[in-house]
């Protein structure tokens, strides 16, 4: 118990009950102190979280399709100015054309939406050695 | 009897006076008892030469004595008729002419005396029948007597030429009305099928528009539905413990919602591809319908890098009401139209590529007087100068086979116009397209407040 790694997790997705979701997905990781979860509804609070001074995440999660900011735009900004976050996308597009943009721009992961909590969580396990 | 005892002058006048407004067989008939009484002959017949070389007379008309009688016929052979006919030319016989004709078994059972036949021919000179008056006392003066015969033969000749050119017109008119009634009747079977056709293609193109906006809407379902399947998980995966109630509601409310949001997108989608029942007038609030056929078209792109580099201005009067009918072909109209600027824009930024090229279309709907103006431009590929004369023509389309029916402009068009509108096309190849349309308003009551706003996303 007292080896746990803690992990910081930011969700992006205009759908804010996705929000909702991912927190009571993950709630017993974060009741234990496994993950620190943040929930952002557009890009651009994001990006305003990750430009203060605060501890960085090591993975966001985003959805591509969002007015105003893509996800893309995200992965994008993140990539240039904080290249060890990790960005895993989201969306409900699963033609080649996206996936491809996704791992061309420097995304770690990409899932398809009706995305499953299982796999996402399996990833982390995966690759960051936390389970949630 | 001779015609010594009249004025030959006085015969022709009385022959003459035949009805001028006879004609045909009733002008024979007419002619036919003046020469009989006029002349004052036992007997006067018309006939025609039948048979295959024109060996037998048919009768048309006999007088004998008083009145008609009923027709006969008869051989040339043995006849004074047969030299008529051979000579053709009038011939006589002022006495005797039964003696002389000993095998006409007819001469003789009418005891005729004189005998005076002149044939009448067609045009090309060829015998159609014969005029023979006959007596049975002997005839003087047969020189004038002949001339009349003949004159009146003539005269009957033209009546008979006049049946047969009316005869063979009628059967032209009668094969004319056959061959018309045939093509009315072949012209009808290829319009109804044309109107089957036109009706199979105006589905089709119906269902091609809906087909093109429902491919890339069946991705906004999958919102709601990541929603609802993971809420459902984690419902599952819950203890069973009343500490959970209020997740468990919270999850079940989001199910619900999300339901609702997706059963939303599906009538949204079955709108279009309802019939048109909705022919009657009523109130449309134009302006919203202009967004949502816009949202569809955008929502429904599927090259994402493409809906990125898009950039859409819209800047459309809050709630202009409309009185038109039938909303679903208007809202069809307009996706058209915003389909055909997709197309332009994104088959430009394909040739361009990304980097150098900008997608824009701009959206623009505002009251002028007593009209709605919309204007939609887009920068895209544009409309060559030679296409633009047919550009609102049923079937012309630029895209390759499969890719539109040539139905989505033409069909607009009609739907603009039917609702007393118009639409107009400006383009410059390779840099712009602009649509307008006008559509009427009534003066009042055309805008109306508290029209909750549409959930954006886009």
């Amino acid at each position: 118990m007292s080896s746990t790694p803690n992990l910081k997790l930011i969700f992006v997705d205009d759908e804010k009950d996705l929000g909702k979701l991912s927190a009571l997905s993950f709630r017993s990781a974060i009741a234990s102190g496994a993950i620190e979860f943040h929930f952002f509804a557009s890009a651009q609070e994001c990006l305003s979280h990750l430009s203060q001074d605060t501890e960085l995440p090591a993975l966001v999660i985003t959805d591509i399709n969002m007015p105003e900011v893509s996800g893309f735009e995200l992965l994008d900004k993140i990539r240039g100015s904080h290249p060890n976050i990790d960005v895993f996308m989201m969306s409900a597009y699963n033609d080649s054309d996206s996936i491809e943009k996704s791992f061309e721009k420097g995304a770690k992961a990409y899932f398809t939406k009706p995305i499953s909590f299982k796999n996402i969580k399996a990833r982390i396990q995966e690759d960051y050695g936390v389970t949630t | 009897m001779t015609t010594e005892n009249h004025n030959a002058l006085e015969i022709l006048r009385q022959l003459n006076k035949v009805d001028v407004r006879l004609s045909g067989e009733a002008f024979i008939k007419e002619m036919v008892r003046h020469i009989a009484q006029d002349l004052k002959m036992s007997y006067v017949l018309v006939g025609r030469a039948v048979g295959d070389s024109q060996t037998q007379i048919q009768t048309d008309f006999v007088w004998s004595k008083n009145d008609f009688v009923a027709n006969i016929s008869y051989d040339l052979l043995g006849t004074p008729c047969r030299e008529v006919i051979c000579d053709s030319r009038v011939k006589y016989f002022a006495t005797g002419v039964s003696e002389s004709f000993a095998e006409d078994k007819l001469l003789k059972d009418l005891k005729v005396e004189a005998y005076l036949g002149a044939p009448f021919l067609n045009a090309e000179g060829r015998l159609i029948g014969i005029l023979v008056v006959m007596h049975d006392q002997e005839l003087h003066d047969l020189e004038t007597l002949s001339a009349i015969i003949d004159l009146c033969a003539a005269r009957i000749g033209v009546e008979y030429r006049r049946m047969i050119y009316e005869e063979s017109l009628r059967k032209v008119n009668e094969k004319l009305e056959e061959e018309v009634r045939q093509q009315t009747m072949e012209l009808r079977t290829a319009f109804e099928n044309l109107q089957r056709t036109q009706n199979q293609l105006l589905s089709q193109e119906k269902l091609a528009t809906i087909g093109r906006i429902t491919f890339g809407i069946a991705h906004e379902l999958k919102n709601p539905l990541n929603v609802i399947i993971n809420s459902a998980e984690i419902i599952d995966d819950l203890p069973v413990n009343d500490e959970d109630q209020e997740t468990r509601t919270q999850l079940t409310r989001m199910i619900r919602k999300h339901g609702e949001r997706a059963n939303e997108i599906i009538s949204s989608m079955l709108k279009q591809a309802r019939e048109d029942s909705d022919r009657e007038v009523g109130q449309i609030n134009i302006s919203q319908l202009i967004l949502h056929s816009l949202d569809m078209c955008t929502r429904s792109l599927s090259d994402i890098r493409f809906k990125e580099s898009l950039v859409v201005s819209k800047n459309i009067k809050d709630n202009i009401i409309l009185t038109l009918n039938g909303p679903a072909s208007l809202e069809r109209a307009f996706i058209n139209i915003f389909d055909n600027s997709m197309y332009a824009l994104k088959k430009k930024w394909l040739q361009l590529g990304a980097s150098s090229y900008h997608p824009k279309l701009s959206v623009e709907a505002q009251c002028h007087e007593n009209k709605l103006e919309v204007l939609i431009r887009d920068n895209g590929t544009g409309v060559p100068d030679k296409f633009k004369l047919h550009i609102f023509d049923e079937f012309f389309t630029t895209k390759p086979s499969g890719d539109g029916t040539g139905l989505g402009l033409s069909i607009a068009k009609a739907t603009f116009i039917e609702n007393s509108g118009d639409i107009q096309l400006k383009s410059q190849e390779g840099l712009f397209t602009e649509i307008r349309i006008e559509l009427p308003m009534d003066c009042a009551g055309t805008f109306r407040n508290s029209i909750p706003e549409r959930e954006k996303r886009v």
